[in-house]
């Protein structure tokens, strides 16, 4: 190898660097798990009626499944592009920890996905009557969801990475794993909503993220590995 | 012997239905587990002994096979 | 001692020793299906709670018992071959999700028609059955996902990751689940035979547990020799059984 190996760190910030450059010319990705979101509210009200007190009734529930749909939707074009480009192979064969490599990947998604969904779940809270009480609580829940979904959806995009039709199959094969996430922050929400204490369950949330960040990057990395080495 | 006569152990006070039909769904999925996969081994070797051998001629005989079981798993 | 792990990694081994054990293990599975069943049917008194229908126990609670088990065994396997490259092992994990799935199935089935003479309705959010649903989308995520590789040595492989993935996450989903349902506990009553099950009733339910414990066994054993054979394609020990 002619060129020096850079350090780790400059290594991480510029594969995170290009990441979010991605994400940024194609726009597209970034706006779509957005527009679905707002689209799906929509959708809620027209369904099951517009009285007020109904709709704050089932507001966590439905923000927090709207959120989970919209960050597995992103989930599943994460590694396409590097995939079919080859820059996946070649950061398997770069000298680099895959460990450290697959969280940066895992980051800029949530960066891309979980960040904006924190930011405008307010503005869909508002519409769906949450009481503004509980709009911290649901900034706090959606902050660290979010990035729990995006590690465990990382796995499900690295294992299918590979596949022609992995479009259907990582919703089979995450949704079962987003089911604690989506149960203690709709959870947390809604405690706070009816006046509750929600901290145990923004605590096990925590956990929960700490957990899938120590585990998660091992998984992600040997899905990887599979795919690459089964195209 | 809990019930009195093969009539009460049918009926089971009006549950006789749900019990029983556990029951047959229980044998079918036991039977189902057993034999399924001992009978495509079966298959398996009596389509090896019908063409035995030469492994260019063995080769579809083990396609169609796998056909099955893909759709029996 | 080695030796013996590496007899295990051996297909002609382990057909033939599988053979062996199948020959005596599958008649006392089914012997112990029947009497268990019988036992449970028409020996076992009635629940005073909720009379007679109270024996789908005898058939769900061993399904669903031998369901999760099974689940930790397709992980444990899994993780073996990742570790040791043991194709075995792989076999296993490939055989196990069928068997397991079956049974998960055969759980929720049950549960479903149990629920109606207990709750007056076939399907309740209840704990243990949200439980057991989750499970089965996981073992069909396992299943689905190998036959979705061409590759089947990188499906062994994507199976063997999913599936510890999920047995890390199976704990924290039961704990989750169990915290939702006492969140959202409706006004029903909640069983809690098992802790005062009269020992009259508890010695057909435990046969039956080991029962299915056999069952699936079995059906592993029996599913591991077809893929065996399949896997063995060529070799001279499968063109030495078609001789014979």
């Amino acid at each position: 190898m002619s060129l020096p190996t850079p350090s780790l760190a400059a290594f991480l910030s510029a594969s995170l660097r290009r990441q979010l450059l991605l994400a940024y010319r194609r726009p597209v990705d970034t706006i779509n798990p957005l527009l679905f979101f707002l689209l799906v509210v929509t959708l809620f009200p027209l369904g099951i009626g517009p009285d007020p007190a109904q709709l704050a009734e089932f507001a966590p529930g439905i923000l927090w499944i709207v959120a989970l749909l919209a960050s597995l939707m992103a989930a599943e074009g994460m590694f396409r592009q590097d995939y079919e480009d080859g820059s996946l192979e070649q950061l398997l064969l770069s000298p680099q920890p895959l460990y450290l490599a697959s969280l940066t990947y895992s980051f800029a998604h949530w960066l891309v996905t979980g960040v904006p969904l924190t930011l405008l779940s307010p503005l869909f809270a508002t519409m769906l009557q949450l009481p503004v009480a509980a709009l911290p609580v649901l900034l706090a829940s959606m902050a660290l969801g979010t990035a729990i979904l995006s590690l465990v959806g990382s796995i499900g995009a690295a294992l299918t990475v590979s596949l022609k039709r992995g479009g259907m199959l990582i919703s089979l094969i995450i949704v079962p794993l987003y089911i604690p996430v989506l149960i203690f922050a709709a959870g947390a929400v809604r405690f706070a909503a009816e006046g509750f204490d929600p901290a145990p369950q923004l605590l096990l949330l925590a956990g929960m993220l700490s957990l899938s960040v120590a585990l998660a990057p091992f998984a992600i990395s040997a899905g990887l590995r599979i795919s690459v080495d089964a195209g | 012997m809990y019930f009195e006569s093969l009539q009460a152990a049918l009926a089971m006070d009006g549950h006789g239905v749900y019990v029983w039909s556990v029951v047959v769904v229980t044998v079918l999925v036991c039977a189902g587990l057993l034999v399924l996969p001992a009978r495509a081994a079966r298959r398996f070797i009596a389509g090896l002994a019908e063409d035995d051998a030469p492994a260019p001629q063995a080769a579809p005989s083990v396609r169609i096979e796998e056909v099955n079981n893909a759709s029996g798993s | 001692m080695w030796t013996w792990f590496h007899k295990l990694g051996s297909p002609p081994w382990m057909y033939r020793i599988s053979g062996r054990i199948l020959a005596i293990l599958l008649p006392l599975t089914v012997a112990m299906l029947v009497v268990g069943a019988v036992w449970g049917l028409l020996y076992a008194p009635m629940d005073f709670k909720q009379g007679n229908s109270f024996r789908i126990i005898y058939f769900h609670v061993p399904a669903s018992v031998v369901a999760l088990a099974g689940y930790y065994v397709m992980a444990i396997a899994g993780a073996v071959s990742l570790i040791w490259r043991m194709k075995m092992a792989e076999v296993a994990m490939k055989c196990a999700a069928p068997v397991g799935a079956a049974l998960t199935f055969l759980s929720l089935l049950s549960g479903a028609i149990w629920g109606k003479p207990t709750w007056g309705t076939y399907w309740v959010w209840d704990a243990r059955i949200t439980s057991m649903l989750i499970l089965f989308f996981l073992y069909l995520g396992v299943i689905v996902l190998y036959q979705a590789y061409e590759n089947k040595e990188a499906a062994g492989k994507a199976c063997a990751v999913l599936s510890l993935v999920g047995m890390v996450n199976i704990p924290i989903i039961y704990k989750s689940v169990d915290w939702w349902y006492s969140l959202h506990q409706p006004a029903t009553i909640k069983f809690t035979e098992e802790s005062t099950m009269h020992s009259s009733m508890l010695q057909p339910l435990l046969l039956m547990i080991l029962a299915f414990y056999c069952l699936f066994t079995c059906a592993l054993l029996l599913n591991m020799r077809s893929e065996l054979l399949r896997r063995g394609v060529g070799t001279s020990w499968v063109r030495a059984l078609a001789v014979n």
